[in-house]
């Protein structure tokens, strides 16, 4: 596992926005539909294209009316993304991204990306949507990805270098935390870009993403 | 000096950054906290840019401790060599601006572009010379995918020829901290040459 202790000459200078009004702990759908939610409940999972409501597993809440790219499928997938949600949010680093999702009431759903993203966080849909090839990923990796885009709905401002820091940083945590003896390219990678501190990571992201602003 | 024709003297009214070197006109470069970054070109890929980061850094730590170039290069060393086929090329000293300094040369790769589902491995090298002038660090640092790095070497090369920390004008033979060709192309020791000659 890696070691986030930071370097002297990586000491954090940024600082992660809390949504407004984002509570110390989630308060899941009850904040979205105004009653008592259990805390297992995982945001809305997307509707299928076609506006058909499909079958959801018990334990989750009903599937959302509202537009979304993704789809989240049919009951094994709805339950494989119910999964890296809750591994996302059992997770110490991770929280702050799970509970930016449950407060926007942000969907989640399988869904094709253009340009080969595992995942993409649109805002103007509200929606988190995972790469279609990959719904036999692991729920470690699919925690991992949420925790990343997670992380671009708790900022809620548009992208930068500062922001993706913190969003590749909450990945590789968060994939530490839960993969257990697992390798992924994509994490690992992601991983090693965080273990050598901010300075360094964010340079390498400036080098990526060419058109960010720095915050 | 006719390839330094469309450079660009880079000076700075911050404090921090006291030193001025000359560098390509289409760079684009930018002042970020304690760092100059100057980005250069993209890969063919559209993945990953080429750039040249010159980092100021404190030597005394938050603790009160002070620490060497040696130490430095080790801390950079010990994070670096988690990254995937981690290589250390080549490492050597010289001088740069009247200053010891070090050099070091490594390879790693990643899988570009990042969190995609069809990433390509891909190798990125990293040139990296450390040197401490008075209370500070100074670290210049050029990294790009493989193809791009070796194209355009001598535009860091020419970076580190015309870095100058504002002291006297430096009078010494250059140690080449910059190689002419890439390392694995070399059969002798790293040719020397003058930086005062064009």
């Amino acid at each position: 596992m890696t070691d986030y202790k930071e370097s002297p000459e990586t000491k954090t200078e940024s600082v992660t926005p809390k949504p407004e009004g984002q509570p110390e702990t989630p308060r899941g759908l009850a904040a979205m539909q105004g009653k008592d939610a259990p805390i297992e409940q995982i945001p809305p999972l997307k509707e299928s294209g076609d506006g058909t409501s499909r079958d959801v597993p018990s334990q989750l809440p009903s599937t959302r009316d509202g537009p979304g790219q993704g789809d989240a499928g049919d009951a094994t997938e709805k339950e494989k993304l119910a999964d890296g949600f809750k591994k996302l949010e059992s997770t110490q680093a991770g929280q702050p991204a799970a509970a930016a999702i449950r407060e926007h009431g942000t969907t989640i759903g399988f869904g094709k990306l253009k340009e080969g993203d595992f995942a993409q966080f649109d805002p103007g849909p509200n929606a988190i949507t995972i790469n279609e090839s990959q719904k036999d990923a692991s729920s470690e990796v699919l925690a991992a990805h949420l925790a990343h885009e997670g992380t671009h709905v708790q900022w809620n401002r548009p992208d930068s270098i500062n922001q993706e820091y913190h969003a590749y940083k909450a990945e590789a945590e968060v994939w530490n935390e839960t993969k257990g003896k697992q390798s992924d390219d994509q994490c690992d990678a992601v991983d090693e870009m965080i273990a050598k501190g901010e300075i360094e990571a964010k340079s390498e992201i400036r080098q990526m993403y060419t058109d960010l602003p720095e915050n | 000096m006719n390839e330094l024709q469309n450079y660009k003297l880079f000076s700075s009214e911050n404090p921090l950054f006291s030193f001025t070197f000359l560098y390509p006109g289409d760079w684009q470069l930018r002042e970020i906290e304690n760092e100059v970054f100057i980005l250069g070109p993209r890969n063919k890929e559209n993945t990953y840019s080429l750039a040249v980061t010159v980092r100021v850094s404190p030597v005394k730590e938050p603790d009160g401790q002070y620490v060497s170039v040696e130490e430095r290069l080790a801390a950079y060393l010990s994070y670096s060599r988690h990254s995937s086929s981690f290589k250390e090329i080549s490492r050597s000293k010289g001088y740069l601006s009247d200053t010891e300094a070090i050099e070091i040369e490594t390879k790693h790769t990643m899988p570009l572009p990042l969190n995609t589902v069809a990433a390509k491995v891909t190798p990125i090298l990293e040139r990296r010379i450390f040197l401490l002038k008075d209370s500070y660090f100074y670290e210049l640092i050029f990294r790009g995918v493989q193809e791009d790095y070796y194209h355009h070497l001598n535009v860091f090369k020419n970076i580190v020829r015309t870095f100058d920390l504002g002291d006297e004008p430096s009078q010494q033979i250059y140690q080449p901290l910059v190689m002419a060709e890439p390392a694995h192309m070399l059969r002798e020791s790293s040719p020397k040459y003058d930086e005062t000659k064009p």
